[in-house]
């Protein structure tokens, strides 16, 4: 036994050696391909954005090297590969990342190669969240060009309007009214003094909290100078009325605690009557069997506005043939690509030019986004986004809980950004 | 009488505790067999109870779907190779450490040792980019290795086999110096039987560590490389905005599997191993 024993060790390490010297690997630039393009679609959207890329591989007799990577590992993958020269020619990131890239010198400036002239022709907070400012250079310079567009809306549970003798007419289409109508809607079936349904589901964190800051006019961050805003008396009256519709109307449900259930899993259980969402929730609702509509985000004192969510295609650096790159970039924006793509997918075009067309082609819910699109503002493009959404979070969280003053809490996220940001630009 | 009432207190307050723990686990199970329309519905049963209702909101096609359309058994087998080798390994070598430094004296013993514990404090993400930069440069990429070797420099259990064995009376090694046994016969028929219970400790951590490390087998796998695992399989079914619950449930099923069985297994030495320190008078 002792004798198996040893021999078993001695095979073990053997083998373990020439484990070792056997070579390996592989490389990101797959051999005989001319560009490397980093994806994080899922995988329905995959499949498609490879059948259309076909066209641009016949049109340029190229073959590209199209690879999905996961979505939640993208960041600290793109960030090892630059730092290791191991990028690929092309990525698709989020938007957050593109300044951070972009300061980093990891991508490569676009407005050389004539960039600029889609200003007109893609929707503009979708562009602008390509535009970084150099506090350095004091220039402007676009790093990029949006794949995928994405903004809340309103999303509405029909059956739950006709329950209080309400129609589609009766949609809120200002922050006042949907006072009202959430009143109406927050019902209590049984009498037992407990509301069986809120009329409204929030989330918390910042970037579900842009369409109240947006819709009243309220700006975040001074691009150019870094200074937050958010003490501004506009962002104050935002915040205080998110607040107001959980503890003085009481019509939010308080879907933006821990443990409580959230705004789309309140929505899709008859939980909820109303939630701020994104088309991507459309899919859901419709394997549901859930009868509901699809509204603008209600106005305030600045109209309706929504935020943007998305994300970009960037070159890197590194990249092997950056003109090839750069007109791949342009063949995704293109009419061809745009209009299949968004048909396929039931997605929001990125080129405005097409959303009369698609509108008619994608149905009254999407048309819905495609006419929001056109009424959002992008995120503040500060490198290391989000650390600053996480401080303002947690004041936020604060003042909806009622430990801070919505101004004290919105006063110390300034503070707290201002030096975030101060660190960020001496780095 | 009232002891009874006492027992039946006390299953009752372990039972709600036991569900309140398998929750996720139970919740993991359902939706894995759920049709995608149903995904984030709380309803376990269909509305209205039927045979047919229930063929249209349970369904088996998550699991072939999973394997024959996102080769999950090739992500299974990968997973299983990098964490196994990574376990033995690193036990190996953790051990062998370990009694160097518990019982044998050499110049600069207690100054490495110090050095090595130092390194626990730096954050593991410090390492991401030059570990990355070496496999690089090595070739690596793409390979097993790169997933295993890394993580072999395991200080945590350099330092738990090293206390472990340190309690080991040195009058045993004496006794097998007298009896004329080598170094490797000790290692053998001393150290490794008698460490046991930490050793088991040590492989079930290292083997759960590796079983669900997503972020450094992400990056040194290309997304087309035949080597990708488990975790990094997962992580394709949530999309920016939208997460294919069904399908990932049924994969979270596939990769619980070998950990609880695992865990079943060795249970015994791992308390044992875990509560050692704890009732030592």
């Amino acid at each position: 036994m002792d004798k198996i024993f040893d021999a078993i060790v001695v095979v073990l390490i053997v083998l373990m050696v020439i484990w070792l010297l056997i070579p390996g690997g592989g490389t990101v630039n797959k051999a005989g391909t001319a560009l490397t393009v980093w994806v994080t679609y899922s995988e329905a959207e995959f499949k498609i954005y490879k059948e259309l890329c076909k066209k641009f591989e016949e049109d340029n007799k190229i073959k590209l090297n199209i690879q999905l990577i996961p979505w939640g590992g993208h960041q600290n993958k793109l960030r090892t590969a630059c730092n290791t020269k191991t990028a690929p020619d092309i990525a698709r990131i989020d938007l957050a990342l593109t300044p951070l890239l972009a300061l980093g010198k990891a991508i490569e400036p676009l407005d050389s190669y004539g960039v600029g002239k889609y200003k007109k022709i893609i929707v503009d907070a979708a562009f602008d969240t390509n535009i970084v400012y150099n506090m350095r250079t004091k220039k402007n310079n676009i790093y990029g060009l949006p794949d995928k567009t994405d903004c809340v809306a309103l999303f509405y549970n029909k059956k739950h309007f006709r329950d209080v003798g309400l129609s589609d007419k009766d949609v809120p289409k200002t922050w006042e009214e949907f006072v009202e109508v959430g009143k109406k809607l927050t019902v209590d079936n049984d009498k037992d003094g407990l509301i069986d349904r809120y009329a409204f589901g929030m989330n918390n964190s910042l970037w579900w909290t842009f369409p109240f800051f947006n819709s009243f006019g309220a700006v975040f961050i001074n691009d150019q100078t870094g200074e937050c805003l958010l003490n501004s008396p506009k962002a104050i009256a935002a915040l205080q009325f998110k607040k107001d519709l959980f503890s003085k109307y009481k019509i939010e449900a308080g879907a933006w605690q821990s443990g409580a259930v959230e705004p789309k899993a309140g929505f899709l259980n008859d939980k909820y009557s109303m939630i701020l969402c994104g088309p991507w929730l459309i899919a859901d609702c419709e394997n549901s069997g859930m009868d509901f509509g699809i509204a603008r985000i209600p106005a305030g004192p600045a109209g309706s506005f929504s935020n943007i969510g998305g994300s970009n295609m960037v070159i890197f650096k590194t990249c092997r043939d950056k003109k090839l790159a750069y007109k791949f970039l342009e063949f995704m924006v293109s009419d061809y690509f745009q209009v299949k793509w968004c048909t396929s997918l039931k997605q929001i075009p990125v080129n405005k030019k097409l959303i009369p067309e698609l509108k008619k082609k994608l149905g009254p819910r999407m048309a819905v986004f495609l006419d929001q699109i056109l009424s959002t503002r992008s995120r503040p493009k500060i490198p290391r986004y989000g650390m600053l959404e996480d401080a303002v979070n947690q004041e936020m969280g604060a003042a909806l809980q009622g430990q801070k003053d919505v101004k004290q809490a919105l006063t110390d996220s300034k503070i707290r950004c201002d030096e975030i940001v101060k660190q960020i630009f001496e780095e | 009488m009232k002891r009874f009432l006492k027992y039946l207190l006390a299953y009752a307050l372990l039972c709600v505790g036991a569900f309140i723990v398998l929750y996720p686990l139970i919740w993991m199970i359902f939706e894995a067999f759920k049709e995608e329309k149903y995904a984030l519905s709380i309803a376990i049963l269909p509305n209205h109870f039927t045979l047919e209702s229930l063929k249209d909101f349970y369904t088996f096609s998550n699991f072939s779907k999973i394997v024959n359309e996102f080769n999950f058994g090739k992500y299974f087998l990968n997973s299983f190779i990098v964490a196994l080798t990574s376990s033995i390994m690193t036990v190996l070598i953790c051990t062998m450490g370990g009694y160097a430094f518990a019982k044998k004296n050499f110049v600069g013993k207690n100054f490495l040792f110090n050095t090595f514990l130092a390194t626990v404090m730096i954050p593991g993400m410090m390492f991401m980019v030059p570990q990355f930069a070496i496999i690089n440069k090595l070739g690596w990429i793409n390979t097993y290795k790169a997933m295993i070797i890394p993580h072999l420099a395991n200080v945590f259990g350099l330092f738990l086999m090293r206390q472990y064995i340190h309690q080991i009376p040195d009058a045993l090694f004496e006794s097998a110096n007298i009896d004329g046994a080598s170094e490797y016969q000790i290692f053998k028929k001393i150290v490794i039987p008698l460490t046991m219970p930490v050793v088991a400790t040590l492989f079930l951590l290292t083997f759960l560590g590796q079983w669900s490390n997503f972020l450094w087998q992400l990056i040194v796998n290309t997304p087309d490389s035949p080597y990708l695992t488990i975790p990094v399989g997962l992580a394709l079914f949530k999309g920016q905005h939208s997460t294919q619950w069904t399908l990932l449930m049924a994969a979270s099923c596939f990769s619980v599997l070998p950990i609880a069985f695992l865990f079943i297994l060795a249970q015994r030495f791992f308390i044992e191993g875990m509560t050692q320190g704890a009732v030592k008078g």
